[in-house]
């Protein structure tokens, strides 16, 4: 089976490992030739597979890319148009790294609020944690996108005072905080239930108050396995902030939509992408190195 | 008065009733030691002592005070009353300083240079002052146990509750954190201790409570507990501990052990 699929995705290195598979079941696994035979075989048949599906992606790729006179590159990756609408582009794209840094302060604030809120012991809390928890629930289930459609069209109706003035980019970081707060508290709390109850008891002993021992005690040692999930959280809020766009805010989204039909080519998409990416693997690769790291601490420390 | 009454407490996790009416007195500067088979209850008491396991029924008076009652504090009442864990639960983010300063700088409200003069009081009185800027995972359990019992002291706690403090110590480093909690009953504070150690319950004690399945079956004075119980189940586990510590004594090789046998 291993052998066939080998010989498919890249004949010259499939044949020869067969052909070791050939011999070591000829010789048997009981010989040693045979057992060095097996093994080169396994690594050859790993090595065909490697070489012989990275050759079929690019290949595949480059069809699409080249079928049909090439259509699909001639829509997208005009170089030409991707040069002239860059900047305007990157200019949107500015908007969607403010939404991002600002939402991201007020959504650590309302996390970290609502896990201590959630966890809070006792029988008069029953109603705060009651409420967190449905309020952590009903977020964390809707699209973002609704949710900012709710708020946007739909504060502007109630004419509060506070909440009916403000512009539509601070109805934006309302909606991205409701949301991402719901994540965000999750995630925190899950850091604090880890950290084991003999710390909090032990700093209640001590007369901390509640708020006290998660704030000097859980939260601190939590913070480790906190940052991992919390950054791709984070990533995912970068990448939402283009969601803006169906109310009509000038981030890089619709600045692309606007830049494509003017030139009549999709190419300004290429460079909305282009900063999105810049921004979120970066991020990406800090996140896993987090993981990595408090991994390779864990195993550390026994 | 006595400093501490506790009436008639139970207290269980579901069907698994652990306290099943316990009722004793503490008077100040006694030392009262609790033992019993594992999960007789002797450390849940001493934890609902601090509240920090809440109870079913019966009271719990500190100073006269019932620490559940509508008009009381237990986040004051719990600061009259030290606890020292089995685990030691020094927190691991913290240096030895800060472990004993954090309490005294956001309870009592005392400034950093205040605070630090008090834990290197108490630092040098459990002989770690060279341990001040370590962090706990450097530090034998035996020095994480002592810091513990500082930390505890820097709440200047009127009662201090030691929960089986020596059970998760090394053998040979048992001795460093007895003698230390020797010193204490010495000076007079007032103590509770959950023990397996019988020769140091002897030593130290002015009371050793038996409890067995959640009730104190017998108390008295340790050298009657300990000759000559009353009551058969005390016997029983006494004849058990004992044997097992004569036990790993000779196996140790100590010389007076293995003479006398």
């Amino acid at each position: 089976m291993a052998a066939v699929a080998a010989i498919v995705l890249f004949f010259p290195i499939g044949v020869v490992a067969a052909s070791d598979l050939a011999a070591a079941s000829r010789l048997g696994l009981d010989t040693t030739q045979g057992r060095i035979r097996r093994k080169k075989a396994s690594r050859r048949l790993t090595q065909a597979v490697g070489i012989g599906s990275t050759i079929w992606v690019v290949g595949f790729v480059a069809l699409i890319m080249l079928a049909n006179d090439a259509a699909l590159t001639r829509a997208f990756f005009d170089v030409e148009v991707i040069g002239r609408t860059l900047p305007t582009i990157a200019y949107g794209f500015m908007l969607n790294v403010r939404l991002f840094l600002v939402a991201e302060v007020f959504i650590l604030i309302a996390g970290v609020l609502l896990a201590l809120l959630r966890s809070l012991p006792g029988r008069p809390a029953i109603l705060l944690r009651w409420l967190t928890t449905a309020y952590v629930d009903v977020f964390r289930g809707l699209p973002s996108i609704l949710v900012i459609l709710i708020v946007v069209y739909g504060l502007k109706r109630t004419q509060l005072p506070l909440l009916s003035g403000i512009s539509d980019y601070w109805y934006v970081i309302i909606a991205l905080t409701l949301h991402y707060s719901a994540y965000t508290a999750e995630v925190i709390k899950g850091g604090a239930d880890g950290i084991h109850w003999s710390q909090a008891a032990a700093a209640r002993s001590l007369g901390l108050t509640y708020f006290q021992s998660m704030r000097y005690v859980v939260l601190p040692q939590a913070m480790r396995r906190m940052l991992a999930p919390l950054l791709n959280y984070f990533i995912g809020l970068q990448k939402d902030t283009s969601l803006v766009a169906v109310i009509g805010l000038l981030d890089s989204v619709n600045r692309a939509n606007v830049q494509s039909i003017n030139e009549a080519s999709l190419s300004p998409y290429t460079g909305v992408a282009l900063c999105f990416l810049v921004v979120t693997i970066p991020l990406t690769r800090v996140a896993d190195w987090l993981e990595k790291r408090r991994r390779r601490r864990e195993l550390a420390s026994g | 008065m006595a400093f501490l009454e506790i009436r008639d407490v139970h207290k269980s996790y579901g069907d698994n009733a652990v306290l099943k009416g316990i009722s004793v007195d503490i008077e100040p500067h006694e030392v009262v030691c609790f033992i019993g088979p594992s999960g007789c209850g002797k450390s849940t008491l001493l934890r609902t002592i601090n509240a920090l396991e809440t109870i079913d029924s019966g009271r719990i008076l500190i100073e006269g005070q019932d620490i559940w009652a509508e008009d009381s504090d237990a986040d004051e009442l719990r600061m009259k009353v030290g606890i020292v864990f089995q685990q030691f639960n020094l927190f691991p983010h913290m240096s030895v300083l800060d472990n004993i300063t954090l309490a005294p700088r956001k309870v009592l409200r005392l400034g950093r240079a205040k605070a630090n003069e008090l834990a290197d009081e108490l630092l040098h009185r459990v002989r770690l002052y060279d341990k001040r800027n370590e962090y706990p995972d450097r530090l034998s359990g035996g020095q994480q146990q002592r810091i513990a019992i500082a930390r505890a002291l820097a709440m200047q706690p009127r009662m201090l509750l030691l929960d089986e403090v020596t059970s998760a110590l090394d053998p040979e480093i048992v001795g460093e954190v007895l003698a230390l909690i020797a010193e204490l009953a010495s000076e007079g504070m007032t103590m509770a201790l959950a023990t397996h150690e019988m020769n140091f319950a002897r030593e130290v004690a002015d009371r050793i409570c038996f409890v067995h399945q959640g009730r104190i079956v017998e108390q008295g004075a340790p050298d009657q507990m300990l000759t000559a119980p009353n009551d058969p189940r005390t016997a029983q586990f006494l004849s058990r501990v004992l044997a097992v510590g004569m036990h790993a004594k000779a196996r140790k090789g100590d010389p007076e052990d293995i003479a006398a046998q």
